[in-house]
């Protein structure tokens, strides 16, 4: 039972890795609330979700094995 | 139209699906670039190069010697020069034959759709979030699609927005993939993380292949998609973008009010931090006890039985501040989260002592999910 998790931009220096895997949770919100206790500096940055590789603008039911991706905005140019 | 010298384009005639008719296209098209920085210098030489007959650039700002670095389209003489008019000479001198057009002003609210009207398609090379969210708008509402391009450190996205390609039925924007801007305080810029200086260059370019595609008709636009490059670890990872509704709610929908969108205000203010969602307010009312005011006109629906709340219509609230006394957290709600969010900010000023939220999205959200 467990979750891919990636993570881009800023995000990585929070987690210090690029990718995690984790326990099963039922959606993207429990998903979300574990990632921010594991890791409370990503409560403060914007990011948007995708579950296998589509944004979710909404909760979001997991499947097990499902990829979820952690996307910040930057504005480099 | 000039007569045509094709030769200088020769090696692209060549190409399968490409011919003197694509390159005709090309040449008929008019594109603008905002922003001549590290995305903007590879784009528009490569757009010059392959023949896109009309360029316009948009860019305030002046060369400085820390651009170098990235910004290729400059040199060591270029320093303190206008970048708009250094970069028109500089494309003049790689393809004479194409028209090309200065901008040299920062576009604004009050000009964009002017500047953007002139063109087919954007690419967008700026380098903050005011105004790419302003960009972003203007192109929604001229429907004109938009080439998305931004970088960090080792890392870039690059995205088409509001194109609809034959393999798409619907189309997306900046606002779908983020609707809303982040925190100012907990944002890095290039100027203070820095960026890979060959980086811009990658993502810029992938910038100009998409407006070459877009424009010919050749294979396959990253519409309504984003994709991410991380340098260091050579890795690709491309997202599908949805339509997202809320965010509708959001932006200008006519040209009046877009005129009027304070976009300085919508990527600085404290807002977010005003609000909570309806998952929040789950959480919170059974953590602990809360003071819940609903600031609709009477007669406004849905009502919910979920959870206890006062009924204050917003135009009656003052008379009852006078002696309201609570220590509990206040949870403003209204019908979509608008006039509270508005509410909020007010009373945040009026009552200090109070944690004060308005409820994003409003009852019809917490309705539709409970």
């Amino acid at each position: 039972m467990s979750l891919k998790i990636l993570f881009f931009g800023q995000l990585t220096d929070f987690v210090k890795k690029s990718e995690i895997n984790s326990d099963y949770y039922s959606d993207t919100r429990e998903l979300i609330n574990f990632l921010e206790t594991e890791y409370p500096q990503l409560k403060n940055i914007k990011y948007s979700v995708s579950v296998n590789n589509t944004i979710v603008n909404e909760i979001y039911k997991l499947k097990e094995n499902d990829e979820i991706a952690l996307l910040p905005p930057f504005s480099g140019g | 139209m000039k007569e045509l010298n094709l030769h200088r384009y020769q090696r692209q005639i060549l190409l399968d699906k490409f011919g003197d008719e694509t390159q005709i296209k090309l040449l008929s098209s008019k594109i603008l670039v905002c922003g001549a920085g590290g995305l903007g210098s590879p784009a528009l030489l490569y757009l010059a190069a392959a023949g896109v007959g009309t360029i316009g650039i948009v860019d305030f700002d002046i060369v400085d010697l820390s651009n170098l670095q990235r910004q290729i389209i400059y040199n060591n003489n270029d320093i303190g020069k206008p970048k708009a008019k250094t970069a028109v000479k500089k494309l003049k001198e790689l393809n004479p034959e194409i028209n090309l057009i200065e901008h040299a002003e920062a576009i604004t609210n009050q000009n964009a759709l002017d500047i953007i009207s002139q063109y087919d398609l954007v690419l967008d090379g700026t380098d903050n979030f005011e105004t790419r969210y302003l960009i972003n708008d203007a192109c929604v509402l001229l429907d004109k699609p938009l080439i998305y391009g931004a970088v960090l450190k080792f890392e870039g996205q690059v995205g088409v927005f509001n194109f609809k390609s034959k393999e798409t039925e619907y189309t997306t924007n900046y606002r779908d993939l983020f609707p809303t801007p982040p925190d100012p305080k907990f944002t890095t810029s290039c100027n203070e993380a820095g960026v890979l200086g060959v980086l811009p260059g990658v993502i810029g370019t992938m910038q100009a292949t998409e407006a070459i595609k877009l424009i010919s008709g050749i294979g396959v636009p990253l519409s309504n998609q984003i994709l991410t490059y991380n340098a260091l670890e050579n890795s690709f990872y491309k997202l599908n973008i949805k339509p997202n509704q809320n965010t509708k709610n959001e932006m200008p929908l006519s040209k009046e009010q877009f005129l009027k969108f304070d976009y300085n205000w919508f990527c600085n203010s404290t807002k977010r931090i005003d609000e909570i969602d309806i998952y929040d307010l789950n959480n919170l009312i059974k953590s602990e006890k809360l003071t819940i005011i609903d600031i609709r006109e009477e007669g406004e629906k849905p009502d919910t039985n979920d959870f206890e709340y006062l009924k204050i219509p917003m135009s009656r609230i003052y008379e009852y501040l006078i002696d309201f006394n609570t220590t509990n957290k206040i949870i403003l709600f209204c019908q979509t989260g608008k006039r509270s969010l508005y509410l909020t900010e007010v009373l945040k000023e009026e009552m200090p002592e109070n944690t004060i939220y308005s409820l994003k999205g409003g009852i019809v959200d917490w309705v539709k999910h409970n």
